[in-house]
This record gives structure tokens, C-alpha cells and sequence, in this order.
């Protein structure tokens, strides 16, 4: 969990500060776009650390939060609940074939915002339901879905590195 | 414990700790804590914006030939791109400098108000909010509620500040509304942000004659922004029969997603009206008579 977290912590901080800033200006439609934030939790969750994905959904979710202006913990808690939904087949079904990655990847950015439109508007920030649908999900779903296959691998890649596989004998 | 227990419960305490952050993340013990983290994420921030800022396409230089014309034909390619990259960079000074000429005309324009540059350094991280993030916070003396304008009009205001930097509430978002009139008429109403950025203007009486291109102003009424800052100017009315007010759509005279440097008043403090919304005092009961 240590090198989860040495990993994590300025990873995350990095992706919500590029969220902020360079990915904001690639916003189509009403606000659709790249939410890498969401895209390395789940691909660290897929690539095998189940609990430090959650918990990098969970750190990830802070600074995201502290990022923005709607309620602290609201990001939080969508990333770490997408995240524990994408560790419940512990990788054996999502990893059983090269394109699963992508389908998880669909399944996990459509719950994810379907979470913060629930959470916003409990909240009481006002959010246009058909506008948040059509203009920020379908697009944000489609660009993290396709983000999510190189993201995997990468990913993956670092976590055979940071964690590898033990020798059988 | 089996790892799906282990797993379960782990997400069970985080998904507390975040329930927790929103029922109490605006409390002021957290405040310092949340500074602590606000405080490095705005220095990063800050130059991953002034990096991203400064990006322009530099064309790569031509390697040098052995002939000596094709040494001249590279010679003047790198002239033409060292001019090109000087040219861009000039185009981004004078861009600057015409937006800074706009803010000092304004400033020059509102005497009595005092200002502090701030940069944009961020947007909202989700895509669902429209919040602004400025590279001024605490330190240099911002505070909430603090109104925020460009040469051309309101931006918004302050809702949040940590040291090195403070977020702002555009005009344009849905949860913002402004007390605000129209220059010519003197008419009163409430303007409000729409869903996908745009303004509207509510309870303007069905007496009011409304013309496209109206300008309107914040009227200083219930204290939160100073009056006569430009709003926007009415696009087009809505005016029904059966209805006892009108309304007005307004484009915006700022564009909130094309900001870079904006002023923030710092000697308009907004006022505190929650007092007279309280519970009045129930009159103590007579003394019984003997």
C-alpha cells in the first residue's frame, strides 16, 4: 500500500492540476472531456491493485475537489464507489480479453457521472439534466472509453513494475 | 477476513470519510487543513497554467547542409522561424497588452474602487460547474465575497479563498443571481445565470419597454456587488399576456471561458443582511396582575 500511495499522491495531484488547467481547454460541447482523474483510478484498479485503486479514487476525488467549486468529498466519493464497482471481478473478467479494458471503461465513466449529477444535484447545485447528459456524459463517456486502453496498459506496465509477480518455482 | 471483506470495509471507511467531507467540509476547523493542501496544489497550478500559457508551436530548426546553398536556404528558414516564434510571442504581448490597457481603463474609469490583478490559473474540475480559479487568495488580501470585473463588465465574485489562491462564482452560473436595472428605463429586476452560460433577467414589471441592446447594470441592491457595473445587454424580451412580469435574455458582457487576467475589488466589502433576516424577539410577557 506504501508504494500505492509514493505512486498515487503526486500522480493524482498532477491529473486533477492538468484537469484544471490544459484539459480544460479541451472541453467539447457543453463540457464533455477527458476525465484522467477517472481514467488512472480505473486503470490502476483493472491492472491489479484492487484496494489502491479505491483508495487512489479516493485521493484522486480530493484533489479534484479541492479543484473545484462544488462540495468536498462529492468527487471523492463518486471515484472510490466506481472504483470499488471496477474491482468486484478482481480483474478476471475485465482482463480476460485486450478490449474488456475499454468496455470497463464505459461501464465505469457513464456510472461515475451519472454518481455526480445525482451528488450535485442532492447537493443543490443546479444542473441541467438533459444538458449534463447529452453535453458533458456522452462525450466524456466516449473520450474516457477510449482513453482507457492506453491508459490500462500503461498502467498496467507500472504495476508489474512496482509490484512483480513473485518467481513460482 | 476474506480480501472482498477487507475490500468492502475499506471502501465503506472512505466512502464515510467522503459523507463526512460533505456534510461537514465547509466547517472552519477544517479550514487550515484544507489550506495545507490548497496552498502547493495552487503553486502547482499556478505554473502548469503559466507552462500551458506560454505553449507555441516552434518549429524545429533545419539541420545545417554541406553545400553552401542549402546552408543559406537553413540560414533563412531559422531566421524565418526565429522571427515566426518572436512573432507569436509579440502577438501574445500585444494581446496582453490590450487586455491589461482594458483593465486600466476601467480602473482609471472607477477611481474610487481599489483593484489587484489576478490570472486565470484553472477552471472547475468537474464539468458540470463553472467556478473560476484566480492565482489571488488570502494573502494578497482577497476575501469572499469580493466582486470580481474586466474592462468590460462583472465576471462574478469571490466564494472561496485559500492563500495563494481564491475561486469565483461567474455571473453565468445557475446558482448566482444579481440584483441589477436597466440603464435607460431605471427598471428593476433580478438576473440570473442560465444553464449553458447564458443570462436572464426576472420580475421586470409588464409596464417596462424593453429594447435589444439595452444595457444592464447591478443596481447595488441587497449589498452584494458595488452599482453600475455592465451585466450584459438584453438580446430579447419574453413578454406574455396572461403574465404579470417579463423577462429578458442578456448576452453576458463578459465571456467567462475566455478570461486571462481579471481585476478583483478589494475595498467593497459585501453586506451582511442575514441580522434582519433572524427571528424578531417575542415581546416579554406582562407581569401578571395582582
Amino acid at each position: 500500500m506504501t508504494r500505492t500511495l509514493l505512486i498515487g499522491l503526486p500522480l493524482l495531484a498532477l491529473a486533477a492540476v492538468l484537469q484544471s488547467t490544459v484539459l480544460a481547454a479541451f472541453r467539447v460541447l457543453a463540457g464533455g472531456g477527458l476525465d484522467l482523474v477517472l481514467v488512472l483510478t480505473l486503470g490502476w484498479t483493472l491492472a491489479g491493485d484492487w484496494q489502491g485503486g479505491i483508495v487512489w479514487g479516493f485521493l484522486g476525488g480530493l484533489f479534484l475537489d479541492l479543484l473545484s467549486g462544488g462540495p468536498l468529498g462529492a468527487q471523492a466519493l463518486a471515484l472510490v464507489l466506481t472504483a470499488y464497482l471496477a474491482s468486484l471481478t478482481e480483474g478476471q473478467f475485465w482482463r480476460s480479453h485486450v478490449l474488456l479494458p475499454l468496455a470497463a471503461g464505459l461501464t465505469a465513466s457513464a456510472a461515475y457521472h451519472l454518481m455526480m449529477i445525482t451528488l450535485l444535484t442532492t447537493a443543490g447545485h443546479a444542473v441541467d439534466l438533459a444538458g449534463a447528459l447529452t453535453g458533458v456524459m456522452l462525450p466524456s463517456v466516449l473520450i474516457d472509453t477510449l482513453a482507457m486502453l492506453p491508459a490500462y496498459h500503461l498502467l498496467r506496465g507500472l504495476h508489474a513494475v512496482v509490484y512483480p509477480e513473485p518467481v513460482k518455482r | 477476513m476474506t480480501r472482498f471483506q477487507a475490500r468492502t470495509l475499506l471502501v465503506v471507511v472512505l466512502a464515510a470519510a467522503s459523507l463526512g467531507l460533505l456534510a461537514f467540509g465547509g466547517s472552519p476547523l477544517l479550514a487550515p487543513l484544507r489550506a495545507a493542501v490548497q496552498g502547493p496544489l495552487a503553486a502547482v497550478q499556478r505554473a502548469v497554467a503559466e507552462a500551458w500559457r506560454g505553449v507555441a508551436p516552434q518549429p524545429a530548426q533545419p539541420a545545417p547542409e554541406a553545400e553552401a546553398l542549402a546552408a543559406r536556404v537553413a540560414e533563412l528558414e531559422a531566421e524565418i522561424a526565429r522571427l515566426q516564434a518572436e512573432n507569436i510571442q509579440l502577438k501574445e504581448k500585444e494581446s496582453e497588452l490590450r487586455i491589461l490597457s482594458g483593465l486600466v481603463e476601467y480602473a482609471r474609469s472607477q477611481p474610487e474602487a481599489k483593484y489587484l490583478t489576478a490570472n486565470l490559473i484553472g477552471q472547475d474540475t468537474s464539468p458540470l460547474l463553472t467556478y473560476l480559479i484566480f492565482d489571488r487568495g488570502s494573502d494578497d488580501g482577497v476575501i469572499r465575497g469580493m466582486p470580481v470585473v474586466t474592462g468590460d463588465g462583472l465576471v462574478g465574485r469571490v466564494v472561496e479563498v485559500s492563500p495563494g489562491a481564491c475561486k469565483v462564482q461567474p455571473i453565468t452560473d445557475p446558482a448566482s443571481a444579481i440584483a441589477a436595472r436597466l440603464q435607460t428605463s431605471r427598471d428593476q429586476g433580478i438576473v440570473q445565470g442560465q444553464l449553458g452560460g447564458g443570462l436572464e433577467m426576472r420580475f421586470i414589471t409588464q409596464q417596462t419597454r424593453l429594447e435589444p441592446g439595452e444595457v444592464v447594470l447591478t443596481s447595488g441592491l441587497g449589498g452584494a456587488y458595488p452599482p453600475g457595473i455592465v451585466i450584459g445587454r438584453v438580446a430579447g424580451v419574453q413578454q406574455l399576456n396572461y403574465e404579470v412580469l417579463q423577462r429578458a435574455e442578456l448576452i453576458p458582457a463578459v465571456d467567462p471561458t475566455r478570461l486571462e487576467i481579471v481585476l478583483i475589488i478589494t475595498n467593497f466589502t459585501p453586506a451582511d443582511l442575514s441580522p434582519f433576516f433572524q427571528a424578531t424577539p417575542t415581546a416579554a410577557p406582562a407581569p401578571a396582575a395582582p
